[in-house]
């Protein structure tokens, strides 16, 4: 079997930083062959991706002490708009990688800048979209397009320059779990047919024994530990944590007979109704499409329903009362850049905490003693934007924790996040629940909900479908881990 | 993507006929010629487009621009006779005429302007931009600019409303101008990383690879566009040099 992949990198060091980003890594990938790689976040997975693209030095400045060899060519040898002959690279985000205003013309750009002629672009495209399942929407605006169909674009993109090698980083990191087991059986399935080599930075909670040739640990920059892939162990299916009923009868939220139309009518949510008493680890589950945003932002009191009210602590929420209730509340957003804007870590933490009637010094041992329970404490001068995706989803988690809520509402926060950084983050909203709290977690990710949540209520059309208690969903929740249930776009 | 008549036209003839609007505009002192390149961009628009809604936003725009100008003319223009005088205060007659035509010709201009941005298909202007021999490296911006504004503007809504739950009030002028740093420092954080790993990412893709690159359609002036061109040519000339409207 011939070399696709020859790696040997001593070092790989950036301008102004000592410590090398990548280091002692030797590594041969044979054509054919499925590679994938795990690791914590911030372990050196996409540097390595980077560097076998050359990226890593041509772009990001990187001085690389080794050599990296692409079906026999120096990839520094190569120039960047060169490599897409050989290898098809795609990153985690669909949406900083859509540069066109049609499906049709997205599919098409690779190759329209390596110059083939209209029937060939055209031939291969379709041929493309089909493989994906996207055939018939070439017309269609990428804007329109949901999150999978957004990620299946990209990955038929990729596809369309037909290259022998595939790089792929975190490719379903921003699905749900249907949606990310769909994307996986295409690579599988490119992988089988065609025999293309596949290099992936693997999604958590996926059983990569099912799929790949060799399983490699990055720690540190560095490889750990490489598996034969039957022989890398399963992830563990959830289980869920000890819990201890909810003793308090007090109803902290109570939605009532709530429905949302948006501007053109189009139906937000519809009659829903559901309370949550103080110390309820609560999950929202649905696909995308069902009404979940629509349902949270309404607790949030950044829409008001149309009909129907919702109660915090009692009092309704309105325009004039949403500003002081959500005081009690604490937020968490799937996308951790949607709120970070300090200077510094502390700084960012320290805001939540201007309007309270502290003195300095107790707001800055707060401060010091949240940064350390999401385990930041050394990074309180650091900026934010430094901080990798984990780091920046616990600064999020340490900011709504900072001012004491009562409720904390966190939606998908862990989505994109590695297991390790995933655990950290719920198990900081267990212990806030263990402390008194309530958690309200919005989530399409069944291993977090049937391990930590008590009670799941499902939205499906916009309505409320189910409230299971605890002990009555386990078997909803283990079949939607498995794949199971409608996926986005049959909601949409 | 519904296609609307205006899709078939040539960029060409589109921008031809735009500049002939924007310079009669401009050469003409009369307020009755403004009056008639305004309404014949909207009947134009009714006719190859089927809507006007989208003008509709520019409204608030052109009466802020219009009371500004009006106050403008009144105070300073010192054509004709004083009318009306309040200390050192004069407003003369001519000054009412002459914010009247500035209002109108601003007006003209504009909606021209955005006639043309409005009816040329981003893949249009690309063409026909590499047509005027614009590398596609930068003609290629408008296509990027037409996918990734409307992204831009959703991101901000999201950051707006992240910061309004952690207890920002976003209420109010004085409290949205205060709230800026806040959502604009998040918005120029995700447009770095966002900008470097979309030119990374179309660099992986080929992008800039060669000098040129296939485009999945040709531009070509029909015959009938061709004499349309001519003819807007001739009227422009005819109308503003020799009759002087």
């Amino acid at each position: 079997m011939d070399t696709a992949l020859e790696i040997n990198i001593k070092s790989l060091t950036f301008p102004g930083q000592e410590a090398a980003a990548l280091k002692d890594i030797a590594l041969t990938v044979k054509k054919g062959e499925f590679i994938a790689v795990t690791g914590a976040s911030g372990a050196g997975k996409s540097l390595l991706l980077h560097t076998l693209t050359g990226a890593a030095m041509k772009y990001d400045g990187g001085l690389l002490d080794g050599s990296v060899t692409l079906l026999g060519k120096d990839i520094m040898e190569l120039p960047l708009p060169a490599i897409c002959q050989y290898l098809g690279y795609m990153f985690q985000e669909p949406q900083n990688q859509i540069v066109s205003v049609s499906v049709g013309e997205e599919v098409a750009f690779g190759l329209a800048n390596l110059g083939y002629s209209r029937e060939e672009i055209a031939c291969r495209s379709n041929e493309a979209l089909s493989f994906a399942g996207l055939q018939g929407l070439e017309n269609r605006r990428t804007t329109s397009l949901s999150g999978g169909q957004a990620q299946r674009l990209v990955f038929a993109g990729v596809l369309a320059l037909s290259t022998p090698v595939l790089v792929l980083d975190q490719p379903g990191a921003e699905l749900d779990r249907q949606g990310k087991l769909k994307l996986y059986a295409l690579i599988r399935k490119i992988h089988r047919e065609k025999g293309v080599t596949v290099i992936l930075a693997a999604d958590h909670g996926l059983n990569l024994s099912d799929f790949a040739d060799r399983v490699l640990v990055m720690e540190k920059g560095t490889l750990k530990k490489a598996y034969r892939g039957r022989d890398y162990p399963a992830p563990p299916q959830p289980v869920p944590v000890p819990y201890s009923a909810v003793k308090t009868k007090e109803t902290v939220l109570s939605v009532e007979n709530v429905s949302y139309a948006y501007q053109g009518g189009v139906l937000g949510c519809e009659d829903i109704s559901f309370q949550v008493r103080r110390g309820e680890f609560l999950a929202i589950m649905g696909v995308n499409g069902s009404g979940k945003t629509t349902l949270l932002k309404l607790m949030e009191g950044l829409l008001l329903p149309t009909r129907g009210k919702i109660k915090v602590f009692g009092e309704v929420m309105t325009k004039k009362s949403a500003f002081a209730l959500r005081a009690k509340i604490g937020f968490l957003f799937q996308n951790p850049d949607l709120q970070i804007f300090a200077d510094t870590v502390k700084a960012e933490v320290a805001f939540a905490l201007k309007n309270l009637p502290l003195r300095e010094e107790e707001k800055n041992a707060r401060v010091k003693k949240v940064l350390k329970k999401v385990g930041l404490a050394a990074y309180e001068e650091c900026h934010p934007q430094r901080l990798s995706r984990g780091q920046r989803q616990k600064l999020a988690a340490a900011a709504a924790l900072i001012h004491d809520p009562e409720i904390i509402i966190a939606d998908e926060p862990t989505a994109g996040l590695q297991e390790e950084d995933c655990r950290l983050i719920m198990d900081l909203l267990t212990d806030f629940r263990a402390g008194g709290g309530t958690v309200i977690l919005v989530s399409h990710d069944p291993g977090a909900v049937l391990a930590y949540a008590h009670r799941i209520l499902l939205l499906d059309h916009q309505r409320l479908i189910a409230d299971y208690d605890q002990g009555d969903f386990g078997g909803v929740a283990a079949s939607l881990w498995q794949g199971g249930g409608r996926d986005e776009e049959e909601a949409v | 993507m519904k296609r609307k008549r205006s899709d078939g036209l040539d960029p060409r003839l589109k921008l031809i006929w735009c500049l002939v609007l924007l310079f009669t505009a401009l050469l003409s002192s009369s307020l009755r010629t403004q009056i008639i390149i305004i309404a014949l961009v909207f009947f134009t628009d009714l006719f190859l487009t089927g809507s006007v809604k989208k003008y509709r936003i520019l409204l608030l725009i052109f009466l802020i621009v219009a009371s500004q100008l009006f106050l403008m003319q009144l105070l300073f223009n010192r054509e004709g006779v004083v009318i009306w005088q309040w200390g050192i205060i004069e407003i003369y007659s001519g000054a009412m005429s002459a914010a009247l035509l500035g209002v109108l010709r601003t007006v003209a201009i504009s909606l021209s302007a955005i006639q043309m941005m409005t009816w040329t298909p981003s893949e249009d202007a690309v063409l026909m931009l590499i047509g005027y021999r614009v590398p596609y490296r930068y003609a290629m911006l408008i296509t990027m600019a037409e996918r990734f504004l409307p992204l831009l503007k959703e991101e901000y809504a999201s950051i707006s409303d992240s910061q309004a739950v952690r207890g920002v009030a976003a209420t109010g002028l004085i409290n949205r101008i205060k709230m800026l740093p806040l959502t604009v420092m998040p918005l120029i954080y995700r447009a770095i990383r966002r900008t470097s790993e979309i030119a990374l990412s179309m660099e992986l893709r080929g992008f800039g690879k060669s000098e040129t690159r296939t485009f999945s359609k040709e531009l070509c002036l029909t015959t009938t566009e061709i004499i349309c061109c001519f003819l807007l040519l001739i009227a422009f000339i005819v109308l503003n040099f020799y009759f002087h409207i």
